[in-house]
């Protein structure tokens, strides 16, 4: 799902590059008032993994492949404005050292995974867990929901921008990530259930 | 909570078990790559600029010695800043 550089319009670089870079400032703020020394290792850890899940694709349908987001997962372990921080920084390191996701477009790519995919849906969680009583049900369906927002963001940037019909891209976006969501939701949830097996203090909730 | 030595285990673990399911990795496009191609938007692709390790490869080793290298060095980078950005934001306990 990253955006490569090409595909969005000047205007819809500005706007989303401005917006990310006050989500990210706000963050920042807010992590610096709450991060205990603690966290930090498990920042940095979470990192790796969210890294490496994204290197790992795995086949949907209609030959295409999809790979974890890692976003709810992250804000779950460290809290949701660590869990932005980490996932702006693998972004950037993605599109610096990889070419995986544009440089202008980063912007538009820390909006859709770093705010909608993992700080939005951490609140989403957080209102299913006391609606559903269920941690685990409300895990899964947050993660579905991180990694199917983030393609329908996705598409209406591609669409603001002119690239491709709105009413063709978001529904196949939207297609395609409900499937890929099914996975991300089956890993968040046992990913959640090890590291509280084994060291439940950790997880921020 | 964990101590340094431990935390320092599970990166590598990550590492390791990356390495050992990169070759089963799809090669499939994904849900943006095959979107572009179907309403014929791959086109519009540019690099304004070309990355060191692009698209997880390197340029003196191919295959999947390439990919693993740049798996390593992405793992690393991407904890070693993260560990430290956390570090430099954390709050300050006040005595």
């Amino acid at each position: 799902m990253h955006i490569p550089d090409g595909f969005l319009s000047v205007p819809v670089l500005v706007a989303t590059d401005i917006t990310a870079a006050i989500a990210v400032g706000f963050a920042l703020r807010q992590a610096s008032k709450e991060l205990d020394e603690r966290q930090v290792p498990l920042m940095g850890v979470t990192a790796a993994f969210v890294f490496s899940a994204q290197m790992l694709n795995f086949p949907v349908i209609g030959g295409t492949s999809g790979h974890v987001l890692g976003g709810l997962l992250t804000a779950i372990l460290v809290g949701p404005n660590a869990a932005l921080i980490v996932m702006t920084v693998v972004l950037i390191v993605q599109a610096l050292l990889f070419n995986d996701g544009g440089v202008l477009a980063l912007g538009a790519n820390i909006i859709n995974m770093a705010v909608i995919g993992s700080w939005c849906c951490y609140w989403i969680y957080r209102w299913l867990t006391r609606i559903l009583r269920n941690e685990n049900i409300a895990a899964a369906i947050s993660a579905w929901l991180s990694v199917v927002l983030s393609a329908i963001a996705c598409a209406l940037e591609l669409a603001l921008s002119g690239t491709v019909p709105l009413t063709v891209v978001v529904p196949t976006m939207a297609a395609i990530h409900a499937v890929i969501g099914l996975g991300e939701a089956l890993v968040t949830v046992a990913a959640i259930a090890f590291v509280k097996k084994l060291k439940p203090e950790i997880v921020h909730g | 909570m964990l101590s340094r030595y431990r935390w320092a285990l599970v990166l590598v673990a990550i590492a390791g078990l990356t390495i050992v399911l990169l070759p089963f990795a799809s090669e499939l496009p994904d849900g943006l790559e095959q979107a572009a191609e179907m309403f014929s938007f791959a086109g519009r692709e540019r690099t304004l600029y070309t990355a060191p390790m692009r698209d997880y490869s390197l340029p003196w080793l191919s295959g999947f010695g390439g990919q693993a290298v740049a798996a390593l060095v992405g793992i690393f980078v991407v904890s070693g800043l993260t560990f430290l950005l956390g570090k430099s934001i954390k709050k300050v306990r006040r005595s």
